[in-house]
């Protein structure tokens, strides 16, 4: 049992001892183009709506930039 | 396949240490934590960038007051600096400790690896960190992320450049599940962990060169520290690209000795033509010398202070004379041409005036036999990089590059050609039918190692030439308690294929000692003394007083933990793998330094509608 739980520690070392460095990496490059596509397809709609309503509310600058 | 090699590694384990399971928690909670720190940088970032803590904001904009360049560009280029010099002590501390000692033996059992993956995991933060920080467009070639958010070009890459060597992590575990347990510096998945390290000091420069651009030319002028960063970064390129020559420093290479007059003129010529061409008169020898101080020091504290095995560093002086002394030509003023020409010159004059050191402090000298093949496989490679090395200053001085189709084509040709000659300098004979008889006579013990001298004879006689790259005795893998665990003697040409020792070599304990020789494309060895290795099911080969061995390929000696019942398909499919990441990033690199050039430099502070030219 012991012997079986060994084999797993070092079949896997290199891989666990990885984690840490490259886990948080993939999940910051997940949410960045995560939140790159979801603005992009935002401003899609958002286009879409200032077309059929030409209202006033346009995709400019409203991020309160002081 | 994996169970059954690893099954008697775990017994041989655990007559060492008792840890395993406590390792195992040990990484598991540094996994929980990973989790946790990669969640609160996510929450910092989104914070910073929803202008809820201005801490951040704060900090940056003093560092940019200290370095007098935007905050984006002063806080992440402080922060890498830190880092790429942790990470290339890790990387230096970790193959000294594998010549000495050999392969891992278990988890977390390297101290080294925390500094690697520490390293790279903030060299990933800095890139990241540099794109979040700023509000505003960060200069004219920002890329676009969302409608209020571009994060600059350098940015970008040095994350990029990041993650690319963090996945080479559990690429890493992969290809040696499959391979087994191979020890060299240049398999694929290492090359993916120090090339994305090394070339991300390329892209320090970039973001430098954004950050300056963004401050404009009516800002004071820079004082002795930015200077003095700028001509580090150079030489952080120098060391950058001189990671794949490690194993030659240590004197253990296990491919031929002519890749290394190649790599060095490549790395040579890049760097020092760049920073000849960015930062003028002298910039070239500064760097080199930066390099050097650099590499000193931690050869300094890999070596004498922490006992592992020492290694030297190619000086880059020659080279650098040599580009500063073109420099003073008018051929200067063409950039591309006096890349090409100080590319020739590193490969030949630089080389030539690199040897006298290599001969001196090497453990592998240069032989005049060398000359040849190395000047075939490296004037062509450091021709065609010094150019793309003066494409990189001409980007960093806003001079305008050639039209895209050549840019990219000089890049293209120098990955063929550095292709070219790597294919070459894979290519090696093993001789058939050839032997080496020993007779070994007994030499006083060192502490309870058995020492012997030799006697060889090599059937037949004429198998090695008059002047072939070396045939030596190599221990390694010893222990770092005896002499380093790295022994090396140049053999006494006694007559037509005889030879003997000069000094004594270890011949018991965990040593791997074995009869080298390297002549031309020849690369071959000889099993003299192998310690039993149950770990990988290997059987002890003895020194015997009298034994008649033949002449094997060197990576079955030196690599014996790789598998060898593993399909060639794997083998190439892995390969294939690493090898377009690589392409990617190279290419990576040549967008964004296509995009830094192919917007005007401005002569005012950036301030830029999050709208237009993205």
């Amino acid at each position: 049992m012991t012997h079986s739980a060994q084999v797993v520690i070092l079949a896997d070392h290199s891989a666990l001892l990885a984690i840490p460095a490259f886990a948080p990496a993939i999940l910051v490059v997940a949410v960045v183009i995560w939140v790159a596509r979801r603005d992009r397809r935002l401003a899609d709609e958002e286009d879409e709506e200032d077309a059929t309503h030409s209202g006033p509310s346009a995709a400019a600058d409203h991020d309160g930039t002081p | 396949m994996t169970v059954q090699s690893l099954q008697p590694n775990v017994s041989y384990l655990a007559q060492g240490t008792e840890g395993g399971g406590a390792a195992l928690n040990e990484v598991i909670g540094l996994s929980v934590a990973s989790v946790v720190v990669g969640a609160a940088l996510l929450w910092i970032g989104y914070q910073h960038r929803m202008r809820k803590i201005t801490w951040l904001h704060d900090l940056g904009e003093w560092a940019g007051r200290k370095f007098n360049r935007p905050s984006w560009v002063a806080l992440p280029i402080a922060l890498f600096i830190t880092t790429i010099i942790t990470a290339l002590f890790g990387f230096i501390w970790d193959v000294s400790l594998h010549i000495g000692k050999g392969r891992d033996p278990g988890p977390l059992a390297n101290p080294a690896h925390y500094f690697i993956l520490f390293g790279l995991f903030i060299l990933f933060v800095a890139g990241c960190l540099a794109c979040v920080l700023p509000y505003d467009k960060p200069g004219p070639s920002a890329v676009r992320i969302t409608r209020h958010w571009y994060a600059p070009v350098g940015g970008i890459l040095m994350a990029g450049c990041g993650l690319y060597a963090l996945i080479g992590f559990p690429l890493d575990d992969v290809w040696h599940r499959i391979f087994g347990q191979d020890v060299t510096l240049w398999g694929p998945t290492h090359l993916m962990l120090i090339g994305g390290a090394g070339f991300s000091t390329l892209t320090a420069l970039f973001l430098e060169h954004e950050g300056r651009r963004a401050v404009g030319e009516d800002k004071p002028k820079d004082g002795p520290g930015i200077k003095f960063i700028q001509y580090l970064a150079f030489g952080g390129i120098v060391i950058g690209l001189s990671v794949y020559q490690i194993e030659f420093d240590f004197g253990v290479m296990q491919f031929r000795q002519v890749f290394e007059p190649m790599l060095i003129a490549a790395a040579g010529a890049f760097a020092l033509v760049s920073a000849r061409i960015m930062l003028g008169r002298g910039a070239a020898i500064v760097a080199a010398i930066l390099a050097l101080a650099l590499r000193g020091l931690v050869a300094l504290i890999v070596g004498p202070v922490l006992g592992a095995p020492i290694n030297w560093f190619a000086l880059y002086l020659g080279a650098a004379v040599v580009v500063e002394l073109i420099g003073l030509t008018p051929l200067v003023k063409k950039p591309l041409l006096f890349g090409l020409v100080g590319g020739i010159g590193v490969a030949t004059v630089g080389l030539w005036l690199e040897s006298f050191w290599i001969d001196a402090v090497y453990r592998y000298p240069w032989p005049t036999s060398i000359w040849p093949e190395a000047l075939a496989m490296a004037v062509p490679v450091a021709a065609l990089v010094g150019v793309c090395g003066a494409m990189v200053g001409m980007v960093l001085t806003n001079q305008k590059l050639p039209s895209r189709a050549i840019g990219i084509g000089i890049v293209a040709l120098s990955v063929i050609a550095i292709g070219g000659a790597t294919a070459n300098g894979l290519r090696y004979d093993v001789p058939q039918n050839a032997t080496a008889s020993f007779t070994l006579t007994p030499a006083p013990s060192i502490g309870d190692q058995k020492m012997a001298t030799a006697d060889i004879r090599i059937n037949p006689p004429d198998l090695i030439s008059a002047d072939p790259n070396w045939v030596s005795i190599l221990g390694w893998q010893g222990g770092l308690a005896n002499q380093r665990g790295i022994f090396v003697d140049h053999l006494e040409k006694v007559g037509p294929g005889h030879y003997r020792s000069t000094a004594p070599m270890p011949v018991s304990g965990q040593w791997k000692t074995l009869l080298r020789v390297h002549d031309g494309r020849m690369l071959t060895a000889v099993p003299i003394y192998l310690h039993g290795d149950p770990g990988i099911g290997a059987a002890e080969v003895p020194a015997e007083a009298q034994m008649t061995r033949p002449f094997v390929s060197e990576i079955t000696i030196l690599q014996r933990e790789r598998n060898p019942d593993t399909p060639q398909v794997l083998w190439l499919i892995g390969c294939l793998t690493v090898l377009v990441g690589t392409l990617i990033m190279i290419g990576g690199l040549t967008w964004g330094a296509g995009r830094l050039n192919k917007n005007e430099p401005t002569t005012s502070k950036a301030e830029f509608e999050p709208s237009g030219q993205a």
